[in-house]
């Protein structure tokens, strides 16, 4: 409407100024939200199995089907090992999968793999700032001495506002190092194509020791340990701090030495912007 | 203006040779296209979708392992738009949304300045089991200095389960580079006894939360003979409303006992229904009802007057608030053979 009146033939540059100032932001529209999948891994041997349950109601309030689709990828990132997809779900319902059922699908006694949630409904786009329906992965070891109830992590659409700059950072505080204790890392790669990963350990007084790159292929993930690290160089409480050239997500863990065991896991936070 | 953030990050001790950022990196693996190129084709779109820029860029088209980071990138753009911190070279921003950039990094230098950042975690102390503070204060690690200076002040004020305050540690200093850990004794030595609360850690004049995210870790004894374990928790990240539902998918694993912690950081009182959904179809409501400033700890079968045999589970039980004020709320699973804990947010 402005192109023709003759304020704009007379002040065209001044009004194009005036008006790019005043206009709408791109980004104060949330309307283009669609629903986005999450990553995760799953664990079963003789010794841990996994459970990973999901619920609708976990980022959403508004009533209608949900569907989740659940992806296991082996050496091909292109095209999963398996791929589980659910009835429709009402906002309240709940389902969950076993890792000892997805082993018998996959053939496989063994499992150390990546795996993705893609949960959406066709009903209703998402509402607020996530649009992730996020999974909850339960580990849990077979003799008791090894629990962790982790949500799966976000690739994109995530609430928070992260600093990532020519690296992807993600950091721990506080892990607990001693004789019969040591460090590991679980780095997941969300994407297809490989990605390179460093781990960085922070001594209390900021003296830091790095180990890498690590290469994780494509939908695959990476465990690390604290083997080579001179742990008694440095003061506790020690961090961990990941380094990826691409958006990794990472947990970290303890490893009981003597039974080499693993006794805990969490999940790691990257660097916060605001 | 943006800032020029080009330091590569340092390396010590057992860096690897090639630690250095590489010299060219794609975004686009299959159509070889550069950060830099994706910059400008945002920039000569101005923040096309994703799926435009497929259709005329071939973008992510491929192997579409891209697509989530262009998404980010077109958000980004579009949010650094409208901050109107994009400059790309030979570009110049309309002047009044450089005018209004500087007066909003003004408001926020000033907001930061005088205001203290805020959050707050649950805590506990009894006999076999203790909250401890965990804080680390890391520059970014591409930063050649801490955004936040050469130190950060806090205070940590303790409030117990009613929302009373207990004690207030002021004058807390945290070096740059440096992490600390501190008991609930070396916090507050003059309050004594079990503790069901919360702890509110106030930042002076904090530009970046970065590595700061405040963290507890419960430390607790288990097993026979009795053995140190530890498990961290955070502060619950809600700013604002949740848009979900407060929930726990896997209350009732078998051979462990959960707990819920709740924790109040508002000065208004937080009152919900609180569902259990059992297998079977049985629906189970209670009230919370949590003061100002207020946390609760309780176990979930009695909280829910489930009389069950000790050996029953459900591993497909779930556990919801019906309302979404902000609130902060933990679960936490004690192993019943050996007393291990773990503990997760929701």
């Amino acid at each position: 409407m402005f192109s023709s009146s003759p304020v704009t033939q007379f002040f065209p540059h001044l009004l194009r100024r005036a008006i790019a100032a005043v206009r709408p932001s791109p980004s104060q529209s949330v309307s283009g939200l669609e629903w986005a999948p999450s990553a995760s891994f799953v664990i079963h041997n003789d010794q841990v199995s996994t459970s990973i349950g999901f619920a609708p109601c976990t980022t959403s309030r508004q009533h209608a089907r949900y569907f989740w689709e659940f992806r296991l990828y082996g050496h091909n990132p292109l095209e999963p090992i398996l791929v589980r997809r659910s009835e429709a779900m009402e906002l309240h319902g709940q389902q969950t999968l076993d890792s000892a059922e997805l082993c018998r699908e996959v053939g496989l006694t063994n499992l150390f793999h990546y795996c993705e949630v893609m949960a959406f409904s066709p009903d209703v786009v998402p509402t607020g700032v996530s649009s992730v329906l996020v999974s909850y992965h339960h580990f849990r070891s077979s003799d008791g001495s090894f629990d962790a109830h982790l949500p799966a992590a976000y690739i994109w659409g995530a609430a928070r506002v992260t600093r990532t700059e020519q690296f992807h950072y993600e950091n721990f505080p506080a892990t607990h190092c001693s004789e019969d204790s040591r460090i590991v890392v679980v780095t997941l790669n969300p994407f297809v194509r490989p990605v390179n990963v460093w781990i960085r350990l922070f001594g209390a007084d900021g003296r830091s020791w790095e180990d890498g790159p690590f290469r994780i292929p494509g939908k695959g993930l990476h465990r690390w340990e604290s083997v080579d690290a001179p742990l008694d160089t440095l003061a506790s409480p020690v961090g961990v701090v990941t380094r990826s050239d691409s958006k990794t997500a990472s947990f970290v863990g303890s490893i009981d030495v003597p039974s080499g065991r693993m006794t805990d896991l969490e999940h790691m936070h990257p660097f916060f912007a605001v | 203006m943006s800032e020029t953030r080009s330091i590569y990050p340092q390396c010590t001790g057992g860096c690897a040779a090639d630690g250095r950022a590489p010299v060219r990196r794609n975004v686009c693996n299959c159509y070889q296209v550069t950060f830099e190129r994706m910059q400008s084709i945002l920039h000569e779109t101005n923040g096309a979708s994703f799926e435009v820029l497929r259709e005329n860029y071939q973008v992510g088209s491929r192997c579409t392992s891209c697509e989530y980071e262009i998404k980010d990138m077109v958000r980004g753009w579009q949010e650094e738009h409208a901050r109107g911190v994009v400059a790309m070279a030979g570009v110049r921003l309309p002047l009044g949304r450089r005018l209004g950039a500087s007066w909003r990094r003004l408001k926020t230098a000033i907001r930061h300045h005088f205001t203290l950042r805020r959050f707050a975690v649950f805590v506990l102390r009894r006999q076999d089991m203790s909250t401890s503070l965990a804080l680390s204060n890391l520059a970014f690690p591409e930063d050649r200095t801490n955004v936040n200076g050469k130190r950060v002040e806090f205070m940590v004020t303790l409030f117990d389960s009613e929302g009373r305050r207990l004690a207030r540690q002021t004058g807390l200093v945290l070096r740059d580079n440096c992490s600390v850990e501190l008991s609930l004794e070396e916090l507050f030595p003059s309050v004594t006894g079990d503790v069901t609360g919360m702890m509110i850690i106030d930042f002076r004049s904090l530009r970046q939360v970065g590595s700061l995210r405040p963290f507890c870790v419960l430390c607790f004894t288990h097993g026979n003979p009795p053995r140190p374990g530890r498990w961290h928790y955070h502060d619950k990240y809600a700013l604002h409303d949740y848009n979900g539902h407060y929930h726990c998918n896997h209350p009732f694993p078998s051979n462990q006992d959960c707990w819920m912690a709740i924790s109040n950081p508002l000065a208004r009182r937080y009152s919900s229904a609180v569902h259990v959904r059992l297998a079977d179809g049985t629906t189970v409501s209670r009230n919370v009802d949590v003061p100002a400033y207020g946390s609760m700890w309780v176990e979930l079968r009695s909280f829910f007057g489930l009389h069950r045999a000790p050996e029953w589970s459900d591993p497909n039980a779930l556990v919801w608030f019906e309302e979404h004020k902000r609130l902060m709320v933990w679960f936490a699973w004690k192993q019943r053979s050996d007393g291990r804990w773990i503990v997760q947010h929701h």
